[in-house]
Parts: C-alpha cells; sequence; structure tokens
C-alpha cells in the first residue's frame, strides 16, 4: 500500500516565461503587433482605435459604430459579408470601450487572405445602413429589458451608476432610451470622426502571422489630419453611498460593496491585488469559505479589481444570497474585511495564495489568444511587460506583515458603499 | 490531429494521455459514467448534489480545494444528464499532486452531516439563482418532463424541485458513492506538458490499488415514439414572449446525429444562417433565434428557441420556423451552403484543439462513448455527409408529430420604456 497521508512535493515555477508581441512600424505607417505562437492552425487579429464611450454624447453610439461595421459596405449588403465570413468558419468581434475599441477576426490561418482583404472593405468603406441598423436597436433594446430583469445586472448597473453618476463614463451602463434614439447621421458622424482616418493599431496573433503581416503590409493605410484625437477622461468625481434598492418578486437579493480604489501604475497595485485574492478572489477566498462554505448563503461570491484607467480602478465584492440571510450576509462580509485589517494572514495561507495566484498567472499566457489578451489589458492601461514581471516578483515576496495594512488602507470597513438589489 | 495513447489499469481504468510540450500547463480530467439519468425519479438532483459533495475532504486529505489551490490550480466540474466532470490545470511540475487528489476521492470520501448540509443549502441557492431568480429560468424545468415521459432526460441536472435536494440523506450519499465513483466506472485523461509513460506509472502508483466496483448495469426506460404534437403554455413576468421547439433526434452515435448537428447549423450558425437573415432581418419575428443540439448519449432533441419581437403573434412565429424547417426538408442544401457548413466545422474542430483542457475533456467524452478513436475521425464523418443524407434527416425529425413546442408567454406584454 502506498502512503496516502504524505503528499507529494509541490513546487511552482520560479520564472514564467512567455511570448511577448513584437512591434513593427510598417512602411505606410502602421504599428503592427505580433505574437508567433501555437501549434495550430488559427490567426487572431485585433484592430484597435483610441476612442470609445468617452468620444460620444450618446454613449451608445461608439458601440453601435464598431457593431455596425460589418453590416454593410459600398460594394456588399450585410448578408453578403456575413455569408463570407461564415463560409470560411471565421468570425469577429467588435469591442468599445471608453477609450479602447476595435474589431477582432479569428480564422484558420489558411483563409486569412480571403477574410483580411474584407475586414480592410469594412472599416474603410461602411455605410451603416437604416435597415440592419433598425434590426439592431429593436433586438437590442430587447436585450436590454432582458437583462433588467435579473438582480446581478441590475445590482451592477446601480452600484456603478451610484458611484460615479448614470451618465458618467464610468457610472453609465446601457439604456434602452439610448439605443431607441440612435441614428444613422450620428454613427456616421462617429465613424467620420474617431474611425475612417483615425490611428489604429494592429495586433496579429497564432500560427503563421507572416501571411497577415504581408497583407498589412500592402494596406492602404491613411490618416487623416481631420481626425479628431479622442477626448481626456476628466478626473472621476465618486460618492460613497449605502443603498437599498427594491425589486419586486425577488427571491434572491444582489449585494455589492466596494469603492474606487488606485490604478495598476500605483505602487501598491499588485499588493492589492494579491490582498484582493485572499478576501474574495478564488474558491478557498475568506468570503467563499465564509459565506458559501460555512453559511450556505449563497452559490458565489466574489470580490475583484476592475482597471478603468491606468491611474484608476473599482474594487467590489459582489454576491446573490437568499433575500431571508441578505442582512447577514452584508455583516459576515464586513467581519471578514475587518478581521483581515487586523489580524495577520498566517503563513501557509497565503503561500497557498501565492501558488495559486502563479499557477492562474501561467493559465493567463497560455495559447495564443491568451497572451493576445494580456497584450491588450498593458496596452489599455499604457504599461509594459515588465508590469508582469514586477507581478510575479511582488507575489514572491509579500508577507503576511505587508499585507495587513493593505487591508487596512484599501478595504477599510468604514468608507465603502453598499448596494443590496432584492426584497427585505 | 490528438496523438493519444491509452492503458487499462486491472481494476477497469481507462487512463489516456495527450501530451503537448508547447504549453507549461498540463490537464487533469476525470469523467465518471453517472449523471441525472442514473437517479431514482424520487431522488433527482443528486448526481449534481454528490459532486459538490466531492470537495468536501476525501479520507487523506481534508480540504481539497486547500491542496488545489496551493499547487497552483484552477480546477471545477459539471454535471450532465450523462456525466459527471472533474477537471483540473495547474503547472505541469505538479502532476503526481493531482493524481494524490484524485485517487483519494475515488478511494473514499470524508463526508459529514455538517458538510451535507452546507451543500444542500448551496445547491439550493444555486437552484433560485440559476433556475427560479432568471427570466425564463424554468423553462427546461417544465420543458423536459413535456419533451420526455418515460426516459430520464425528463428531468435536469439540478433535480424535479428543491425538496427532493432537502431530503438527501447521508445514507443516499454513501451509496451512490459507493455503486459510481468506481474505477471501472470512470474515465482519466491527462493532456498537456506531461509524459506517457510517467502518466501511466503514476495512474498505476495512485489508482492501481483502488477496488474495483460492481459492473453497472444501465438499462434506463426507452422513450416511446414521439407521434404527437405536444405543446405547453407557461405565463409569467419576462419582457419578451419565447418560443422553444423540441424535435426528438438519434442518440450520440445514432446515423442521423451529424446530420441532425450539421442541420441545425444550417438554420442558425452565424449570422449568414437561415433563421438569422429570414426570421431575424427580413421578417423581424425574433429579436434572437437559435437552434442546437443537446448532444446526449440516448436519443436527444434538437432545439428551436427564440425571443419573439414585440407585437409578434407566437402562433404566426411558429409557423414561419416551420415553413424554414418545410424548405430544408423540401430542397437540398446548394454545393456553397454545403462547403460553408464543413468548413464551419473544421474551423471549430481546430480551434478546439488549441487548448489542452477542452481536448481532455472531448476525448474523455468520446472514450465514455467506447470509441475515443473519434476525436480523430469524426471531422472525416462529417466529411463524408452529403447534403441528401441532410434532407433525409430533415424529412425525419422536423415533423409536427414529432415536436414539443413551449410557448413562454410575457404576462404583462404592454411594457413599455
Amino acid at each position: 500500500m502506498i502512503n496516502r497521508k504524505t503528499p507529494p512535493p509541490i513546487t511552482v515555477p520560479d520564472k514564467i516565461s512567455f511570448d511577448r508581441a513584437e512591434k513593427q512600424l510598417l512602411e505606410n505607417g502602421l504599428e503592427l503587433f505580433s505574437i508567433e505562437a501555437g501549434l495550430h492552425d488559427v490567426l487572431g487579429i485585433d484592430f484597435i482605435w483610441k476612442t470609445g464611450t468617452v468620444d460620444c454624447t450618446n454613449q451608445m453610439v461608439a458601440k453601435t459604430a464598431f457593431k455596425m461595421l460589418t453590416e454593410g459596405t459600398s460594394t456588399k449588403k450585410s448578408s453578403e459579408i456575413s455569408s463570407i465570413f461564415d463560409f470560411y468558419g471565421a468570425y469577429t468581434q467588435s469591442f468599445s470601450g471608453t477609450n479602447f475599441s476595435g474589431i477582432s477576426l479569428y480564422c484558420l490561418s489558411k483563409y486569412v487572405s480571403e477574410l483580411l482583404s474584407l475586414v480592410f472593405e469594412c472599416i474603410q468603406q461602411p455605410i451603416f445602413p437604416e435597415k440592419e441598423l433598425s434590426t439592431y436597436i429593436q433586438n437590442k433594446v430587447q436585450k436590454i429589458r432582458l437583462e433588467e430583469e435579473k438582480v446581478g445586472y441590475l445590482t451592477r448597473k446601480h452600484f456603478y451608476a451610484k458611484t460615479y453618476g448614470e451618465n458618467s463614463v464610468f457610472g453609465y451602463t446601457q439604456k434602452t432610451e439610448d439605443v431607441k434614439s440612435i441614428t444613422t447621421s450620428e454613427v456616421k458622424a462617429f465613424y467620420e470622426d474617431h474611425i475612417k482616418s483615425s490611428p489604429f493599431f494592429v495586433l496579429v496573433t497564432g500560427k503563421d502571422t507572416k501571411l497577415a503581416i504581408d497583407l498589412f503590409k500592402k494596406y492602404d493605410y491613411k490618416v487623416s489630419e481631420n481626425h479628431k484625437e479622442t477626448t481626456e477622461i476628466a478626473t472621476t468625481n465618486s460618492s460613497i453611498f449605502t443603498e437599498f434598492m427594491d425589486k419586486k418578486g425577488a427571491i434572491q437579493n444582489g449585494i455589492r460593496l466596494g469603492k474606487p480604489t488606485v490604478g495598476a501604475k500605483h505602487p501598491d497595485y499588485h499588493l492589492l491585488t494579491i490582498a484582493n485574492t485572499v478576501l474574495g478572489g478564488y474558491f478557498g477566498s475568506r468570503l467563499m469559505a465564509n459565506i458559501r462554505e460555512d453559511k450556505g448563503y449563497t452559490y458565489g461570491i466574489f470580490s475583484t479589481i476592475r482597471p478603468l484607467t491606468p491611474h484608476e480602478s473599482i474594487w467590489f465584492i459582489g454576491t446573490e444570497v437568499g433575500s431571508d440571510v441578505s442582512d447577514a450576509a452584508v455583516a459576515e462580509i464586513k467581519k471578514e474585511i475587518k478581521i483581515l485589517s487586523e489580524e495577520p494572514v498566517s503563513l501557509e495561507e497565503l503561500t497557498l495564495v501565492k501558488n495559486y495566484l502563479i499557477g492562474s498567472f501561467l493559465s493567463k499566457v497560455d495559447g495564443a489568444f491568451a497572451l493576445a489578451d494580456r497584450f491588450k489589458e498593458l496596452h489599455h492601461l499604457e504599461l509594459e511587460y515588465s508590469f508582469y514581471d514586477d507581478y510575479i516578483e511582488t507575489i514572491k515576496a509579500v508577507t503576511p506583515e505587508i499585507l495587513t495594512p493593505i487591508f487596512a488602507k484599501y478595504f477599510n470597513v468604514d468608507s465603502f458603499s453598499t448596494l443590496v438589489v432584492g426584497s427585505k | 490531429m490528438v496523438n493519444y495513447s491509452k492503458q487499462v489499469l486491472k481494476n477497469g481504468l481507462e487512463v489516456y494521455c495527450v501530451p503537448d510540450n508547447t504549453t507549461g500547463l498540463a490537464a487533469f480530467n476525470l469523467l465518471y459514467k453517472v449523471g441525472a439519468r442514473d437517479e431514482d425519479s424520487e431522488k433527482t438532483g443528486f448526481a449534481h448534489l454528490f459532486e459538490h459533495l466531492m470537495f468536501a475532504g476525501s479520507e487523506n486529505i481534508p480540504a481539497y480545494d486547500e491542496v488545489t489551490q496551493k499547487m497552483g490550480a484552477e480546477n471545477n466540474a459539471f454535471t450532465s444528464n450523462d456525466i459527471t466532470n472533474y477537471y483540473l490545470t495547474f503547472p505541469y511540475t505538479n502532476l503526481e499532486t493531482a493524481f494524490w487528489l484524485e485517487s483519494d476521492r475515488m478511494l473514499g470520501l470524508n463526508i459529514n452531516e455538517k458538510s451535507l448540509e452546507v451543500q444542500r443549502n448551496v445547491v439550493i441557492e444555486e437552484f433560485k439563482q440559476r433556475y427560479l431568480n432568471q427570466p425564463y429560468g424554468d423553462a427546461w424545468l417544465k420543458f423536459r418532463p413535456v419533451a420526455y415521459q418515460k426516459h430520464p432526460y425528463n428531468w435536469s441536472t439540478i433535480g424535479k424541485n428543491i425538496k427532493h435536494i432537502e431530503d438527501a440523506t447521508l445514507e443516499d450519499v454513501t451509496s451512490f458513492f459507493n455503486k459510481y465513483y468506481t474505477p471501472n466506472n470512470a474515465i482519466l485523461v491527462v493532456s498537456g506538458n506531461v509524459e506517457a509513460h510517467n502518466v501511466f506509472d503514476l495512474a498505476e502508483k495512485w489508482f492501481g490499488d483502488i477496488p474495483k466496483g460492481i459492473e453497472i448495469e444501465r438499462n434506463y426506460p426507452i422513450e416511446p415514439v414521439h407521434n404527437e404534437y405536444r405543446k405547453l403554455t407557461i405565463e409569467a413576468e419576462v419582457p419578451a414572449n419565447q418560443l422553444t421547439l423540441g424535435f426528438k433526434m438519434d442518440d450520440r452515435l445514432g446515423s442521423g446525429y451529424l446530420s441532425a448537428d450539421l442541420l441545425s447549423n444550417v438554420l442558425s450558425l452565424g449570422k449568414s444562417s437561415r433563421f438569422y437573415q429570414n426570421l431575424v432581418l427580413e421578417k423581424k419575428l425574433f429579436s434572437s433565434v437559435d437552434a442546437y443540439i443537446l448532444g446526449s448519449i440516448d436519443p436527444g432533441l434538437l432545439v428551436i428557441t427564440g425571443q419573439l419581437s414585440e407585437n409578434i403573434n407566437i402562433d404566426d412565429a411558429e409557423k414561419a420556423v416551420f415553413d424554414e424547417l418545410e424548405a430544408v426538408i423540401e430542397t437540398p442544401v446548394d454545393n456553397l451552403e454545403f462547403e460553408k457548413l464543413l468548413n464551419q466545422i473544421e474551423a471549430q474542430h481546430v480551434f478546439g484543439e488549441t487548448n489542452c483542457l477542452h481536448v481532455a475533456m472531448n476525448l474523455a467524452f468520446y472514450a465514455m462513448l467506447g470509441k475515443p478513436e473519434l476525436i480523430n475521425t469524426e471531422l472525416n464523418d462529417y466529411n463524408t455527409l452529403t447534403a441528401n443524407d441532410l434532407q433525409r434527416e430533415a424529412k425525419r425529425i422536423f415533423k409536427r408529430s414529432n415536436c414539443t413546442s413551449l410557448h413562454y408567454m410575457a404576462l404583462n406584454t404592454t411594457k413599455n420604456d
């Protein structure tokens, strides 16, 4: 019989090496990043502009403009465009944030030439047809109505709105009335000012990136002097609040606690990430151990830090719990935070969190598309790859004594907002 | 191409290995051949509740999750109507720890009243969060018993109702474990940065001495032939009317299965699909509409489900869907559309192979079917199909008399904002 009492030795990698994007400036002026990675014949290609909701009066316009790029060009109808993408088993995805937006193409490497020329056409000659826009609006409105029936969604929406103001760039969540009021001329104007002749950069990831790079070299890349620069994001005003919102018939209450916090460029940011993990960032976290695994109040509870700009993030805890135990859950959450700011975590618990974070970072750099995500994250927050090196070093060096003051400083129970949505 | 090797231990555990040295990770996937279809109709939701209990500690390892976190692993599990599947990914150097953990869970659990009580509550909250407190969340709870009359697919993995979960006892738990969590009822796949001989040695070392369990007889009640149009109407406070149609189709290894899969793609995969072009864009009957197959081992369902646009009569929408099905029955898909279908399948296949955990899960499932080689040959099976095969299958399954229809109606249809 083998000895099952003694665990096999555990090691975590001391260094994590992964492929980093290489930058080249093409002769046509286009800035292109590439990561040659993976065994399989697939490519992901991202076109990224520095624009987004910050550049619109109606914040839904930016998202709509990027979404509608593939809905018709001067030579092809919407259905012809989707037929080509579908024919090659490829797909596109648009994305739009405050000032980081674009479109991605995912395809088998062997078809990249046919597909990329189509994407070029979509970004150079889109026509934003009325019919497709009205269908998009109608369907989007219905999707929002569906979301607004969900307690989790409502809690998230109101938490941002209450924290930053419902019409500010960070407080805003899609509104049906804004979607309904979108006009073709607004979308076209946004395209003309911020996409058409504005600078963008490209990220090519996967196998045989050269196939795509050669196509970009021949691309007619023009930046006009008339394009509008993206609006600087103003310093945000935020408030701390405590509120209960009624949602008729809810059998679970949505709970959010949190507040704005420092950005990724702040020297404490990595420590904050580690502290947040101890609190609610993994399955064995203090919050999961108490609220789910000990009390059984919920299916899940998490705590997260979401970066908004290089200098600002928002930290929040989220959960959905049985309405009858809602108050008890909030009290337990506060209790856990208080304990962490007063009593150092044990070396054992911290070692576990360190190993977890290193293992999970390894997954975050595994495979071509994960590598692309890491690069985009860095670029969005105006960071260099050294950010990840520092992160790993910080994890390795952190001690319980370093962490306790971080809890006290950033998760102070007297200074954060509490929102409960549901029934009393 | 997935290059795998296989060994079977004396106690019946099937072990597969798929090395890939381009990743820093290893994936460990352990599939148990037990799902909701194996439950007693009076004790439903049990396979899934049991999945939760598997994380409550084992004979020699009181805190499962603590070890997975210490080894830098991400781990989870899911229960379907057919299987319960546990998986971890971790830095490849910790492979033996995964063997230690999973073999100990198979050897014996350490469940007590307290852990059972807590997990009952967690599952009840999951029931509320996912099935009761979401718009349309209960649709499948109500649809299954109409679509299936005899076969245990007539309940969902979460169970028929909360009471069954509340009533679960320690005795139920123990007998379930003893029957189903045995080496001869499991399939292990290890993929990623590993070597086959090492994987097989470790499998022998950690799983080799676990005694073989009883051979499980699987005699699921056979679903009678579906020969009537069945309709169910529900009214609730939801934002829009929803139509769901289910058509009985072949089992996972049945001759019509792949054709049915392609038919669902003809209808709704991508924006060039017939449903999107005709029902969403052109006729504006639906704000979204999908077709998919459940992928179950026993005879399954091809499902069509969509949210209706405002002020659209649900009977008109259902008729329009049947008109589209009629078109597939009447005219075979042309060469261009057929080539699209095969290209889409190829792309899905290649994208699926880029992730070592995904490969491990797929291989385990094919192995459960008794045909691990399908992971490499199934793409070719799709390629040998013809437009006539699809048409024949469409004729066979897209009949009103083979359909279960759910009209999920919004109580509050005049809502205007």
